[in-house]
């Protein structure tokens, strides 16, 4: 152990004083300490989860666009048709998680260039709140994939997108992977006089898949 | 200003230059302008503020409380999920145990995810002067990287440049810039010129807007998505923090992100809000191989032991910096430390000393603006009254104005002397002013007049008044 952690602690500990309250003390006052996680979370109009969440990930600060499909399986069908849409030629850096799909006439990889032009991404869920997509570091999940490409394409089951930010971590919610990112909207700066770009490093454009 | 000279102890002289630059009074008009109605705007949809403030102060609080039990629970998660963690007293402390971490993985190049901590400590100049090639991933750090000039606002750190002055320095450093007067195409230009060396690096720094006891996860937040390719892509990722970050479980980090944002820009959520736990892990064929973490005290226990604590709760959001009437009018280089603007002269003292910073707690009209906006109800005008109080104890107030205020004091406690005066001062000013009722020119105010005229009084005295209604 090091010096000069013996001596921060030391310094702490005699900030403190000498009625040091035990581990047990410290646990209840934490507990405590956000009485009701509702009184912190905006209410808002939308009465359901989903509306919600649309309406503030296509907002226009986020300026992600939504499509509905019925499953999985449709995933490719529906990435063709935003690259026909869009222009682009039809191949795309995919997650493992969705390498198995039908990729049909979309040349689809798992490796991802730095400079990819569409990339496609399996997220865990989402929340309604703020309108984040939760993406989970992982063998099938590389983080990277969601940060490389122009166009990000992030396919999302419904049923996996939460009210409020307290969902991400909720006692059903798994371990902390390696790296785990609310990714809300696209990338943006307002580093020069403030003015609101997009695709400051990350993505320029999101389109959001809402699967079932 | 180059970051060589700066230093809190110029301040008269670097506040008096800046209030003559036009481009910088309007680069500071058009955005802190914009920052405060961006912020009213969200927390109008945000009646939640208050009580959510209420609840973000004690989680500081209850946290600062028990530091020392809150830093070991994290070393303990952040240990056992692979990273490394390092505890360093001082700045050059914690320089040196990142340079020697650059050398151990052989880095010749460093990304960088912009860090307040990280230019509190000085870390661009210790990677120079460690021959590693530095380059800011943040645009506004890229800017001023460029610019060889220190942050100006710890949030937008090139707030003092206007699209005129980016334009000019892609122009000169840029590979291939791409440039039409538009913001968006000086954005487009970095992203090109920054990709490249993302994948270059050996190593990504970032620093930490919360650190989690209960996980031992870094929490980072930007809007580009620079801290993830930064972290994402090199063999290393080196988390330097000071120790103030903590919060004891990941709830607690949200409810103070659903103020940081808001409070910040103006906006519900930060675009990428990333936890980070633990370096690469099983089956995993991205990420750093290695985390080390880098917690730095630099001054913050002796500040926890003190009156300033409450500073400590301070989540960095530039709030009372947007709002703060002094740094509108001179931006934040003249305060030549790290941290402008009211956070920063409480800071700054703190970090530095007294002595060098003695003329910071004086830049404050104690208007209190600062303190209805601050996100974990940080009394900035108290702290910053107190330090005032110090400055007199200590004798660092400059001799001409101690024997103005001892002056003052002196007639103040002879009321009739002291309402005399202030009658014929109140008529010398109007008579000097003229019909404008403005003056441009008076004799030792030239600090004043120099950049902008002096309204006269409009009217009698208090003192006259008063009496006059009381006659009634």
């Amino acid at each position: 152990m090091s010096d000069a952690r013996t001596r921060i602690l030391a310094r702490l500990a005699s900030a403190r004083g000498k009625n040091a309250p035990n581990a047990e003390a410290i646990a209840a006052e934490r507990a405590a300490l956000i009485p009701d996680a509702s009184a912190t979370q905006p209410t808002f109009a939308e009465q359901h989860t989903l509306t919600r969440f649309e309406a503030m990930a296509t907002s226009e600060r986020l300026t992600a666009t939504v499509s509905h499909i019925e499953s999985l399986k449709d995933v490719p069908a529906a990435v063709a048709a935003y690259l026909a849409h869009r222009g682009l030629s039809a191949e795309a850096a995919v997650a493992p998680a969705l390498a198995d799909l039908e990729w049909g006439e979309i040349q689809a990889s798992t490796s991802i260039t730095p400079n990819q032009p569409v990339a496609v991404t399996m997220a865990e869920g989402g929340v309604a709140e703020t309108g984040s997509l939760i993406f989970r570091s992982g063998p099938e999940t590389p983080m990277l994939h969601n940060f490389l490409g122009l166009h990000h394409i992030a396919v999302v089951r419904q049923d996996r997108i939460g009210r409020y930010l307290e969902s991400v971590f909720g006692p059903d919610a798994p371990a902390l992977p390696r790296i785990m990112t609310l990714v809300t909207g696209t990338s943006g700066t307002a580093d020069i006089e403030a003015v609101n770009i997009r695709g400051a490093h990350g993505p320029r454009y999101l389109h959001i898949l809402l699967v079932g | 200003m180059s970051t060589a000279l700066r230093s809190p102890a110029n301040f008269r002289r670097e506040a008096a230059e800046a209030v003559t630059k036009p481009s910088l009074k309007i680069a500071l008009d058009r955005t802190t302008g914009l920052l405060q109605r961006r912020r009213t705007d969200v927390l109008k949809a945000y009646p939640e503020f208050e009580v959510t403030r209420e609840i973000a102060k004690n989680i500081k609080d209850h946290t600062l409380a028990h530091l020392d039990h809150y830093l070991v629970e994290f070393e303990r998660n952040a240990t056992a999920a692979g990273a490394i963690v390092h505890w360093a007293e001082t700045p050059e402390e914690a320089c040196r145990i990142v340079i020697d971490l650059c050398r151990q993985a052989d880095a010749k190049s460093v990304t960088r995810v912009k860090s307040m901590l990280g230019e509190e400590i000085g870390l661009p100049k210790a990677l120079a002067a460690a021959g590693i090639d530095r380059v800011e991933t943040d645009l506004a750090e890229h800017i001023i990287q460029l610019a060889d000039e220190p942050p100006s606002h710890i949030v937008i750190p090139a707030m003092h440049k206007t699209r005129e002055e980016v334009a000019e320095l892609f122009a000169n450093h840029h590979k291939e810039p791409k440039i039409d007067g538009e913001v968006g195409t000086l954005v487009e230009s970095a992203r090109q010129e920054l990709r490249a060396k993302y994948v270059a690096a050996d190593v990504g720094i970032s620093g930490a807007n919360f650190l989690i006891a209960s996980t031992g996860s870094v929490c980072t937040v930007t809007n580009e998505g620079n801290a993830e390719l930064t972290t994402e892509l090199p063999r290393m990722h080196i988390v330097t923090a000071g120790i103030e970050k903590l919060v004891p479980e990941p709830e607690h980090a949200l409810v103070l992100l659903r103020l940081l944002a808001r409070s910040a820009l103006g906006t519900e959520f930060t675009q990428y809000t990333s936890f980070f736990t633990g370096p690469r892990r099983e089956g995993e064929t991205a990420g750093p191989e290695a985390m080390h973490i880098v917690l730095v005290d630099n001054g913050r226990t002796q500040m926890l032991a003190g009156e300033m604590r409450p500073m400590l709760r301070c989540i960095r959001c530039g709030a009372c910096i947007n709002h703060c009437p002094v740094y509108g009018a001179i931006g934040g280089h003249p305060y030549g430390s790290t941290y402008p603007g009211p956070m920063g002269s409480v800071l700054t003292p703190a970090l530095e000393s007294l002595e060098v910073a003695k003329d910071l707690p004086h830049a404050c009209t104690l208007n209190g603006r600062c303190a209805e906006v601050c996100p974990v109800k940080i009394p900035l005008p108290d702290l910053i009254r107190s330090l005032r109080d110090d400055t007199w104890r200590r004798k660092l107030v400059p001799k001409p104005a101690r024997w103005a205020v001892q002056g003052w004091a002196w007639m103040a406690m002879r009321p009739r002397l002291y309402r005399l005066a202030a009658g014929l001062a109140n008529q010398a000013l109007r008579l000097w002013a003229g019909p404008r009722s403005m003056i441009a020119k008076l004799p030792l105010a030239s600090g004043w007049t120099d950049s902008r005229d002096l309204p006269a009084p409009i009217g009698p005295t208090f003192m006259e008044q008063y009496r006059r209604r009381q006659r009634r």
